[in-house]
């Protein structure tokens, strides 16, 4: 699945814009199904506000100033409450979400960024294993020259593996992407919300949906 | 980045909203300043020379409508009685005010006579409260000019809105 | 900056960006610019003729013909975001119906230009003192005064007025209290127009004086000739196609 697009690459906006439109596609084709639900009330939001506007603008052409007065002020207020909402729904509840989904290893939510003029690829991924309802959020990053050539081709199969790897519902759906070394190696860190209760049940699921638990790194400890 | 045709709907519809709701609100916020300052057209671009050397072509003025006592000496925007061009001259008379209507006469700095002329037949003074459609109380020099070319050339503001619709669906920045 | 168009986008906001704030600057810093403004206005002479005061009037009236002495000082009204100021001379009297407010029609004004505004021919001349010689005839380079007296400083001696005055019942004569006021709009280069201040605003200083005795106009003449001649401006008969159209094609 490579883009035949070549985008510049000096554009992080570029950059990033297309590793989001990459991501819901590879999903897909782990046959997760995508929830809409985010971007409809975002687009409710939107094309509310845009028809108030427009309807103003009609009554305005057709009959004027003076008839249409005292509709204006209440459609004006109406137009920003909804605009307000639309921003405060854009901003704070999606948050940059750029996939929002489900499938048979578990429900996933992942959220994308990138700092100013650094072409790292931040993601805020919020996924649920399948059979239980313990959420866990990680936080994964990458460079984006992981998946992008130096012409400005994007190349699938790094993204891939990057993902598989890093998220387990994803791995679990897609074992042949788990790799442990994905082109150039890079930091990542990961916070799970583990608490004394359920450290255990953390850890098994995490067994259980295929990561590697890295072996070696230290002396096991017995309990 | 151009390519329109691996988008799916909702996503092309999110660009059209994008656009759809930039244009909306420059429409609001001119709506807005209109209620605020009770004029139809609250920002009017000088057409003519008539006041030169105070107003040039081309420069754009703020009005206000609320101060309903205009005295001698401010300068008022009005259209003629059945005309659509707005006139930008000074008051010079001033009748009643309290009871009857405030009636006023305007003329041009330019213009060697009184607006007398411009009004519609049998009129002889503007009557505040419906001809004159707010008081100019602030003045940017020059910026207007660029509707003036757009009304001069109509083909203009076509091909800016379809450029300005066209980047903005296109790219996603 | 990953494309010239993207260059030229940023280059074109920042440029936005500085000019208005720029321009913000200069248009608050009028107001912290003291001014001390004074003037005295005396009646000079005033008639009331019956007649036909404009070549458009269709039917006779009262009109009248107010000469004055003027001795104004307006110096400090000019700053850097001074364009320039119009300066006025209203006649105010009371209206014929009992509980309006007074009638007012300005008799003569004058546009005073700031110094770096450019020559039009609008611009004000002072009238020169008896006895000067008038200088040679030459298109003044921009914002030279050509004034005897600093730049603000009128001091007219009975003066002809620019416009007669009528009244909207067409009747003039022996109305009384009667007064002129003088006033004035100063045009920035950006900002907020300025009109005549009585009351105190901070660094500026109400107008002091300005205003008139008051005075009756006079019943109509007797039958021997009077002098009406307006002072005339050097405006144009300038009503631009495309903006204003006169509706009646004499003159």
């Amino acid at each position: 699945m490579s883009a035949t697009t070549k985008i510049a690459v000096h554009s992080l906006a570029d950059l990033k814009n297309t590793t989001d439109d990459a991501l819901p596609n590879y999903l897909h084709s782990l046959k997760f199904r995508q929830i809409h639900n985010q971007t409809d009330v975002r687009l409710v939001l939107g094309y509310s506000a845009v028809i108030i506007a427009g309807a103003l603008f009609y009554f305005d052409y057709k009959f004027g100033w003076e008839a249409s007065k005292p509709y204006t002020a209440p459609a004006v207020v109406a137009y920003f409450i909804l605009n307000s909402a639309f921003s405060y729904w854009l901003w704070f509840v999606e948050a940059g979400t750029v996939y929002e989904g489900e499938g048979s290893t578990g429900k996933v939510r992942i959220a994308s960024s990138t700092k100013k003029h650094i072409p790292i690829y931040e993601c805020d991924v919020l996924f649920t294993p399948a059979g239980s309802n313990l959420q866990q959020k990680i936080h994964i990053r990458a460079p984006m020259t992981r998946w992008f050539t130096s012409d400005g081709y994007f190349v699938a199969k790094p993204f891939q593996q990057w993902l598989a790897s890093e998220v387990p519902i994803i791995g679990a759906a897609d074992p042949s992407n788990v790799v442990e070394e994905i082109g150039r190696g890079s930091e990542t860190e990961r916070t799970l919300n583990a608490t004394g209760n359920n450290a255990i049940d953390v850890l098994e699921q995490l067994k259980a949906s295929g990561a590697k638990v890295s072996t070696g790194s230290g002396r096991r400890r017995k309990a | 980045m151009l390519g329109l045709s691996d988008m799916q709907p909702r996503q092309f519809a999110a660009q059209v909203l994008n656009f759809a709701l930039v244009l909306s609100t420059a429409f609001m916020l001119w709506k807005g300043l209109s209620v605020a300052t009770d004029s139809p057209s609250p920002i009017v671009v000088v057409l003519s020379g008539s006041m030169e050397p105070a107003f040039e072509r081309g420069d754009l003025l703020f009005l206000w409508n609320r101060g309903l006592d205009t005295q001698v000496g401010e300068i008022v925007v009005y259209n003629v009685k059945g005309k659509d061009i707005p006139i930008v001259h000074r008051v010079v008379r001033r009748y009643g005010g309290g009871k009857t209507p405030l009636k006023l006469l305007t003329k041009g700095d330019n213009n060697l006579a009184d607006d007398t002329e411009l009004y519609a037949t049998n009129q002889d003074f503007l009557t505040r409260k419906e001809d004159v459609i707010g008081s100019v109380v602030g003045f940017i020099p020059f910026v207007g000019y660029v509707t003036i070319l757009l009304s001069e050339y109509p083909w203009l503001k076509q091909a800016m809105l379809g450029i300005m619709g066209l980047m903005v669906v296109l790219q996603r920045e | 900056m990953h494309s010239v168009l993207v260059r030229v986008q940023n280059v074109f906001g920042f440029f936005t960006t500085v000019a208005f704030s720029v321009a913000a600057v200069i248009a608050l810093s009028t107001f912290i610019h003291p001014q001390t403004p004074s003037a005295t206005v005396a009646l000079s002479n005033v008639q009331v003729v019956r007649g036909r005061p404009h070549y458009y009037s269709y039917k006779k009236e009262e009109y009248a013909h107010v000469k004055f002495d003027m001795d104004a000082d307006l110096s400090t009204l000019f700053n850097w975001n001074t364009k320039q100021v119009f300066l006025y001379l209203k006649a105010v009297y009371p209206s014929t119906k009992a509980g309006e407010p007074s009638s007012e029609a300005i008799i003569w004004d004058a546009i005073l230009p700031g110094a770096a505004a450019p020559y039009n021919q609008n611009h004000f001349l002072h009238p020169l003192p008896k006895g000067t010689k008038p200088p040679k005839s030459r298109k003044p380079k921009s914002g030279e005064s050509t004034s005897p007296y600093p730049r603000g400083v009128l001091k007219l001696k009975n003066q002809r007025p620019k416009y007669q005055i009528t009244d909207m019942t067409g009747k003039l004569q022996n109305r009384t209290d009667a007064r002129l006021e003088l006033g004035w709009n100063v045009q920035p280069w950006v900002g907020a127009q300025v009109w005549t201040n009585w009351q105190d605003l901070g660094m500026w200083k109400a107008l002091e004086g300005g205003r008139s005795e008051v005075f009756a106009f006079p019943a109509i003449g007797a039958k021997k000739k009077v002098d009406t001649s307006t002072e005339k401006g050097k405006e144009g008969h300038r009503l631009e196609a495309g903006g204003e159209q006169p509706r009646r094609n004499n003159v």
